[in-house]
C-alpha cells in the first residue's frame, strides 16, 4: 500500500505569495496598538522579536492553513485489492438439424438434443467461476448470437430463443470454433482465464475453416477448447413433423460424431473432450468443464482518496479563534479599565491616539468575519450533501429499419447507413457510465441490444442492421414506442430515446402512446433523415420497389411526426439533412441531460466554486485583518532604518522560500501524476495512428485545405512505406484514402505540393510486392500473394477509387465516416502473420468473421414461421 | 463672571469652572485654610472689609462692640489683606502629564491646581501672573489683579488642548530662568521632574523669590505596574516597550524612581519648598496644605 499527496487545485499554492506581500503591507501600513505611558521606556524592556511575532505567528498559520485547504490536498492511497475474475467462456453450439435427434432424452418425454442442452447451458452459465459468456451458433455457417457478456438474463433469454433451423443446414465446426475465438481480443494479453466450449453432435461438413486450423489458432493464443460430443453413435430417433410443424412420430436415423477430431483439437489446445450420450452425461460433462474453470485473482489497485481540506480548514479555524482570543484579551483586558491611559496605535511610523468610546472600538471585526466565513466553509465541507443516487443515464437508439430508410439521398449514402453511422459514432463517444441499447423497428419493433453498460452488444447491433433484417415491413410507431418504453428501467435517472428515422409512420394512432413515454420521463431526441420530397424506394434485389399493381412505391419523409414526438416529450428534433454538425449537436443534446434529482440540488454548485469563493473571502478578510487588527512591528522614526533592513532580508528570504515551495509543490504534482493517467498517455505511435490522427484532425475542421490533404497523403505513403519495409500486410484502404486525398488536394491547390510524386509513390505501394524467398527456399508467408489478397479485402478485387461524390465535397460528418484503411485495424500482431502455422487459418478466420452477421441471424430467428419447414434429407455421412 | 465670558464657555468648561469656584467658597468658610490668619498670603490685613457674625474660633479682638451693642448679637469686623504680594505661576504642560493610571490624568490635576491658585489669588485681589508653556507655545499673563483677565485665563487653561505627545519640549524638560517676575514674588513652579540638574544661574535667580516646586505623581510612578495587555509607547523616549513586567523591570523602575527623586531634590533642596500632589488624592486639600506649609515657614 502506498500513498501520495495529490492537489486538486494546485494553483491555490501560488497564494503563498501573499505571505511576503502581507509582510510588506504590514511593514508599511500595519498597526501596533499601544498604550501611552510616559517614561515606561526607562523601566520596561525593549519590545522583543517574540513579542512582535507572538500574535502574528497565529495569523500566518491561519493564512497558510487556509491556502493549503484551498489547494484541496488529497491523500491518495493505493491499496492492492485482489479481485476474483471469472473466466471468459465462449460456447460454440451446434444448431444443425442433427440436433433434432431425441437420443439424449428419455423415451417417455422425447426432446431433441437442443432442448436437453438448453437447461444444462443455463445451469452452466450460472457457475460462479464464469465471468462472461459468449454464444456462437453454427450449422452450415457460424454466427455470433451474443458476444462476451456478463448480462446473464440477456444470455438466458437468447438461449431460450435458440431453435434449430435458424441457420442454413450443415455443420461448420471449424467456422464455429474460429468465430468463438474471435470473441476474445486475441491481440491483447489475457487478464483472465479463457476457454471455448464446443457442443456438437456431428463432424465438420461445411465452412471455410477446418477444425484443426481453428485449433491451431486457439493453440497459438493458448485458448483451450473443451468439446462435448452429444448423442450416441449408431441410430438415433429423429422426429417427424407434419406440415404445421407438429411432431407426429419419430424414426431411427444414423448418427455419428467425429470424436477423433474433437479429441485431437481438445488435446492440442489443452482442453478436454467429453461424451454426452444422455442428459445426465451432458450435465456431468458441462460440470467437468466448469470444474476446469480458473478464477484468476486479479490484483487491482484501489485508490482511496482522503481529502485533507476539512482538517486544514478546521486547524485554520482554531488558529483564528486563538488569534481572536489574544486580540480580545489585549483589547478588553485590564488596560481598558484605566480610562485615562491614552490608547492608540502606531501605523506607518506615526502615533495616532484614538478616542476611547464605543464597545466596538478595537474589536477585530474582520477577524470575526473571517472566523464566521471559515465556519460556513467548514460546515459546507463537513455537511457535504449526500449526492442523489446517481442512476446511470439510459439511452436507447431506436433505429428505423423500414424500407424508406434505404433511399439514397444526395449525400450518396442511404438513410439507414447514415443513421447507423451516426448512432455508432455517438455510442463510441458516450461516457462509460451511460447505459445504451438498440431497438430496431419497421413493421415490428425489437430490442436487439438491451440497455446496459456493455457496449459490445449495442455496437454490434448498430453496425449490422439494415432494412432487410426486420421481418415485418412497414413503419409502426405504435409498436416501437411500446417496446421502447418497456426497455427502459423506470428507476433510472435520465432516460433519452434517440430516434433515427425519416418520420414516415404507419397510419396508426400512436400519439396516445407518447403519453407513456412522457409519463416515464423519457425524452425523445429525434433525428430526421431525408429531404422533404418524395422518392422511390429501392428494392433489395435492385431496381425500385413496386406494389402489387406494378407501380413504384414512393416514400416521403414526415419530419412533423418527429417534431411532435420530440416536443411532446420535452426533447429535441435535429435534422440530418445537410447538417455538418449533426453528430456534435446530438452529443450536446445528450450531455444536457442530467439526473433530474440533482438538477435543482445545490450540491454541485456548493461543492465546486462556492467553497473556493468562501476561502477567497476568508483570505481577503485575513489580509485586511492583518493590516488593521493584527499587531505589526512598530516602525518609529528611530527604528526605521533597522526595521527596513530586517524586513528586506527576511522578506526576500520568505519570498524565495515560498516560491520554492510553490514550484516544488507543482513539480511534486507532476511527479505524483496519477498512475492511470500515465498508462493512458502511453499511446503507441505508429504510422497507422498517424493516419488516424490526420483524418481525425481533418474531420474536426469546418473546412479542409490543400495542406490537410497533403498531410493525409503523406501519412498514407509513410504508412505504406513502413509496412512494406517490415513486410507487414498493407491495408489498401489507407493507400486509396491517400490517393483520394491527392486528387482532392490537387483540385484545391495544384501548387501546394508535389502531388504527382505522392500519387506515384502511393500507386507503387498499391502494387503487390514480389515474393520474397525465405532462407529455406519457401515463400515467405508475409509476402505470399495470399497475404496481398488478404489485405486487399474479401473479394480480392481492388476497391474502386473513391469518387468525388462520396468523399470530400459532402462534409457532413454523418456521411463522411470512412475510417482510414477502409476497414477495421488488424487485430493480430505481426508475429501471428509471420507464423506459417496460423497465417492461413487467420486469413480464413477473417473470412468467417466477415460472414458473421448478427442482423442475419436475428432475421432468421425472427422470421420463423409458425410451423417447421424442416424437411429431413436422407442422412449423409458427416452429419 | 461676565455674561460674555459665560457665552464663550462650553458646558464642560463651565462645569469645571463652577466646581472649582464652589469648592474654593466652601473652603473659605470651613476649611483649615481659614485658620489663625485672615489671609493665606500675607498675614492679617488692615483694610476694613465688612462686619460679619462672630463664630466660634474667630479672633475675639476683631469683635466690633458697637455693632454688637446695637444689634444685641456678637459681630466682628473683617479686614482685607495687604495687596502688595505678587503670585506667579509657571506651568509646564509637559507631554508626560498626559497619563493617568486612575480616574484622572496628571494633566487634569495639574491644570486644576493652577486654576485654584489663580482663583484664590483673584478672590484675595492679589496680583497674579502665569507662564504657560505647552510644547512650542508659550503663553504669559502678566501679574494682574483684574478678575476678568484672571477668569479668562482660567477658562483658557481649562479649554487648552494637550501638547503633541511626540513634540519634544526641551524647555519643559529643563527649567530655565524666567524673567519679568517681580522680586519677592511667590513663584509656584508646576512641572515634571526636570531631566538635568539645576544650573548656577537657577540657584542665583531662585534666591530672589519664594519659589515652590510642585509636581503631580501617578501611582505607577511610585510602583511599577504588573503585566499589561498590550505594547507600551513611551513618548518621552520615543520607544515602544514590552508589556511584560518581570523582575528586571521592577528593579529598573526602582532605579528610575530613585534617580528622579534625586533630581527633584537637586532642583528643590528645601523639603518645604517642594511638593508632590498625588493624582489619587484631593488636589485642593493638597494645595492648601502646601500653602500652609509655606506659611508656617514664614
Amino acid at each position: 500500500m502506498s500513498s501520495y499527496l495529490d492537489l486538486q487545485f494546485a494553483p491555490a499554492l501560488l497564494l503563498l505569495m501573499l505571505i511576503p506581500i502581507a509582510m510588506v503591507v504590514r511593514f508599511l501600513f500595519g498597526r501596533l496598538r499601544v498604550m501611552v505611558v510616559p517614561y515606561a521606556g526607562f523601566w520596561r524592556s525593549d519590545i522583543g522579536r517574540w513579542d512582535n511575532l507572538r500574535v502574528a505567528i497565529w495569523w500566518y498559520a491561519s493564512l497558510i492553513l487556509v491556502i493549503l485547504a484551498a489547494a484541496e490536498p488529497v491523500i491518495v492511497s493505493t491499496a492492492t485489492v485482489n479481485r476474483s475474475v471469472g473466466a471468459d467462456v465462449v460456447m460454440a453450439v451446434d444448431v444443425s438439424t442433427s440436433m433434432l435427434a431425441e437420443d439424449l432424452s428419455s423415451e417417455s418425454t422425447p426432446q431433441d438434443r437442443l432442448s436437453v442442452l438448453k437447461p444444462a447451458l443455463i445451469d452452466f452459465i450460472d457457475d460462479e467461476a464464469i465471468g462472461r459468456v459468449g454464444f456462437v451458433l453454427f450449422a452450415g455457417r457460424a454466427y455470433t448470437l451474443v458476444p462476451l457478456s456478463a448480462d446473464r438474463s440477456w444470455l438466458k433469454q437468447q438461449i431460450e430463443a435458440l431453435e434449430i433451423g435458424d441457420i442454413e443446414d450443415g455443420t461448420a465446426i471449424g467456422d464455429g470454433l474460429g468465430l468463438a475465438l474471435t470473441q476474445f481480443k486475441l491481440a491483447e494479453p489475457a487478464d483472465r482465464s479463457r476457454m471455448v466450449v464446443l457442443l456438437t453432435d456431428g463432424s465438420n461438413t461445411s465452412g471455410v475453416l477446418k477444425p484443426p486450423q481453428a485449433a491451431a489458432i486457439a493453440k497459438r493464443f493458448s485458448i483451450p477448447i473443451y468439446s462435448v460430443a452429444m448423442g450416441r453413435d449408431g441410430y438415433a430417433p429423429y422426429p417427424i413433423f407434419d406440415a404445421n410443424g407438429r411432431r407426429i412420430a419419430s424414426r431411427q436415423q444414423p448418427s455419428s460424431v467425429d470424436r477423433q477430431t474433437l479429441t485431437t483439437i481438445s488435446r492440442e489446445t489443452g482442453g478436454s473432450h467429453h461424451d454426452a450420450a444422455d442428459a445426465k452425461q451432458l450435465t456431468d460433462a458441462l460440470a467437468a468443464i466448469a470444474s476446469r474453470l480458473v478464477v484468476v485473482q486479479k490484483s487491482e489497485a484501489r485508490l482511496d482518496r482522503h481529502s485533507l481540506a476539512p482538517g486544514l480548514l478546521l486547524a485554520a479555524w482554531i488558529t483564528m479563534v486563538v488569534l481572536f482570543v489574544m486580540l480580545y484579551r489585549e483589547l478588553r483586558g485590564r488596560t481598558l479599565a484605566q480610562t485615562r491611559v491614552l490608547d492608540g496605535f502606531i501605523a506607518g511610523g506615526q502615533l495616532q491616539i484614538r478616542a476611547v468610546s464605543g464597545w466596538l472600538r478595537g474589536v477585530p471585526l474582520f477577524l470575526i468575519a473571517a472566523v464566521v466565513t471559515t465556519s460556513i466553509a467548514l460546515w459546507l465541507y463537513q455537511k457535504k450533501p449526500t449526492p442523489p443516487i446517481a442512476m446511470p443515464q439510459q439511452i436507447l437508439f431506436a433505429l428505423d429499419a423500414s424500407r424508406s430508410m434505404d433511399i439514397v439521398d444526395e449525400s450518396g449514402a442511404s438513410r439507414i447507413e447514415r443513421a447507423t453511422r451516426l448512432a455508432s459514432r455517438t455510442l463510441g463517444q458516450l461516457q462509460p457510465d451511460v447505459a445504451a441499447g438498440v431497438l430496431v423497428f419497421a413493421g415490428s419493433a425489437h430490442v436487439v441490444a438491451p440497455i446496459g453498460l456493455e457496449r459490445a452488444l449495442a455496437e454490434r447491433a448498430l453496425t449490422s442492421f439494415g432494412s432487410i433484417h426486420v421481418p415485418k415491413q412497414g413503419s409502426s410507431y405504435l409498436n416501437w414506442i411500446r417496446e421502447a418504453s418497456a426497455a427502459f428501467d423506470a428507476a433510472a435517472g435520465d432516460k433519452v430515446l434517440v430516434l433515427l428515422s425519416d418520420g414516415e409512420a404507419n397510419p396508426e394512432n400512436w400519439a396516445a402512446e407518447v403519453t407513456r413515454l412522457r409519463a416515464m420521463g423519457i425524452r425523445v431526441i429525434a433525428v430526421g433523415f431525408g429531404q422533404e420530397k418524395t422518392a422511390p424506394i429501392p428494392a433489395a434485389s435492385g431496381g425500385w420497389l413496386r406494389d402489387a399493381r406494378g407501380l413504384f412505391v414512393y416514400a416521403k419523409p414526415q419530419p412533423e411526426n418527429l417534431r411532435r414526438l420530440a416536443t411532446a416529450t420535452g426533447g429535441l428534433m435535429l435534422s440530418a439533412h445537410e447538417n455538418p454538425t449533426l453528430s456534435r449537436q446530438l452529443l450536446e443534446s445528450l450531455s444536457v441531460a442530467k439526473p433530474t434529482e440533482s438538477r435543482f440540488w445545490p450540491a454541485d454548485i456548493i461543492e465546486g466554486w462556492a467553497q473556493r469563493l468562501l476561502l477567497s473571502i476568508v483570505l481577503l478578510l485575513l489580509l485586511i485583518s492583518a493590516w488593521r487588527e493584527v499587531p505589526a512591528k512598530a516602525r518609529l522614526a528611530t527604528f526605521e532604518m533597522r526595521a527596513h533592513r530586517v524586513m528586506t532580508a527576511s522578506g526576500l528570504v520568505a519570498a524565495f522560500l515560498v516560491m520554492g515551495i510553490a514550484s516544488l509543490s507543482l513539480r511534486s504534482e507532476a511527479q505524483f501524476a496519477r498512475p492511470l493517467q500515465t498508462i493512458q498517455s502511453v499511446e503507441e505511435r505508429d504510422a497507422l495512428n498517424e493516419v488516424n490522427g490526420v483524418v481525425r484532425n481533418i474531420l474536426s475542421r469546418p473546412s479542409v485545405r490543400a495542406e490537410d490533404y497533403r498531410s493525409l497523403a503523406r501519412a498514407a505513403a509513410n504508412y505504406g512505406a513502413i509496412h512494406r519495409l517490415h513486410a507487414h500486410p498493407i491495408s489498401e484502404g489507407v493507400l486509396r484514402d491517400g490517393l483520394a486525398a491527392v486528387a482532392l488536394g490537387r483540385q484545391l491547390d495544384p501548387s501546394a505540393s508535389d502531388w504527382n510524386a505522392l500519387e506515384q509513390q502511393l500507386r507503387r505501394l498499391l502494387e503487390p510486392p514480389p515474393p520474397v524467398m525465405a532462407d529455406d527456399g519457401e515463400i515467405d508467408p508475409a509476402n505470399e500473394p495470399l497475404e496481398g489478397k488478404l489485405a486487399m479485402g474479401s473479394s480480392g478485387e481492388p476497391e474502386p477509387l473513391p469518387t468525388e461524390g462520396s468523399e470530400g465535397t459532402e462534409t457532413s460528418d454523418v456521411d463522411d465516416v470512412r475510417s482510414p484503411g477502409g476497414g477495421a485495424a488488424d487485430e493480430f500482431g505481426a508475429s501471428e502473420w509471420r507464423d506459417v502455422s496460423v497465417a492461413v487459418p487467420l486469413y480464413l478466420l477473417r473470412e468467417v468473421e466477415r460472414g458473421d452477421s448478427y442482423a442475419e441471424l436475428f432475421r432468421n430467428m425472427q422470421g420463423r414461421s409458425g410451423g417447421r419447414e424442416i424437411v429431413l434429407a436422407p442422412p449423409t455421412q458427416g452429419w | 463672571m461676565s455674561g460674555s465670558a459665560n457665552h464663550l464657555l462650553d458646558s464642560k468648561t463651565r462645569e469645571a469652572l463652577q466646581r472649582l469656584v464652589w469648592r474654593l467658597r466652601g473652603r473659605r468658610a470651613v476649611s483649615t485654610a481659614t485658620g489663625s490668619e485672615r489671609s493665606i498670603f500675607r498675614g492679617r490685613g488692615m483694610e476694613f472689609d465688612q462686619v460679619v457674625k462672630y463664630t466660634f474660633g474667630d479672633d475675639i479682638r476683631d469683635v466690633d462692640w458697637n455693632v454688637t451693642a446695637r444689634l444685641g448679637d456678637l459681630y466682628r469686623k473683617c479686614f482685607v489683606e495687604e495687596r502688595e504680594v505678587v503670585v506667579f505661576i509657571v506651568f509646564h504642560d509637559d507631554p508626560a502629564l498626559q497619563f493617568g493610571s486612575g480616574e484622572r490624568s496628571k494633566r487634569e490635576v495639574a491644570i486644576e491646581l493652577v486654576c485654584y491658585a489663580l482663583l484664590l489669588a483673584a478672590s484675595k485681589r492679589e496680583r497674579v501672573g502665569l507662564l504657560h508653556r505647552s510644547g512650542s507655545i508659550e503663553h504669559r499673563l502678566q501679574p494682574t489683579r483684574d478678575r476678568r483677565r484672571i477668569l479668562s485665563e482660567v477658562v483658557r487653561l481649562l479649554k487648552s488642548t494637550p501638547p503633541n505627545l511626540r513634540e519634544a519640549c526641551e524647555r519643559c524638560r529643563q527649567p530655565t530662568v524666567v524673567g519679568g517676575i517681580p522680586h519677592g514674588s511667590l513663584v509656584l513652579w508646576l512641572t515634571e521632574i526636570p531631566d538635568g540638574s539645576p544650573s548656577p544661574q537657577w540657584r542665583a535667580w531662585s534666591r530672589h523669590f519664594d519659589l515652590r516646586g510642585l509636581r503631580v505623581e501617578d501611582p505607577w510612578e511610585r510602583s511599577a505596574p504588573a503585566d499589561l495587555q498590550k505594547a507600551i509607547f513611551d513618548p518621552i523616549a520615543n520607544q515602544v516597550v514590552s508589556a511584560r513586567a518581570d523582575e528586571a523591570a521592577a528593579v529598573a523602575h526602582a532605579d528610575w524612581r530613585a534617580a528622579r527623586e534625586r533630581r527633584w531634590v537637586g532642583w528643590w533642596p528645601d523639603s518645604r519648598r517642594r511638593h508632590v500632589v498625588d493624582v489619587a488624592g484631593d488636589p485642593l486639600s493638597q494645595f492648601i496644605k502646601m500653602l500652609k506649609a509655606g506659611e508656617k515657614r514664614r
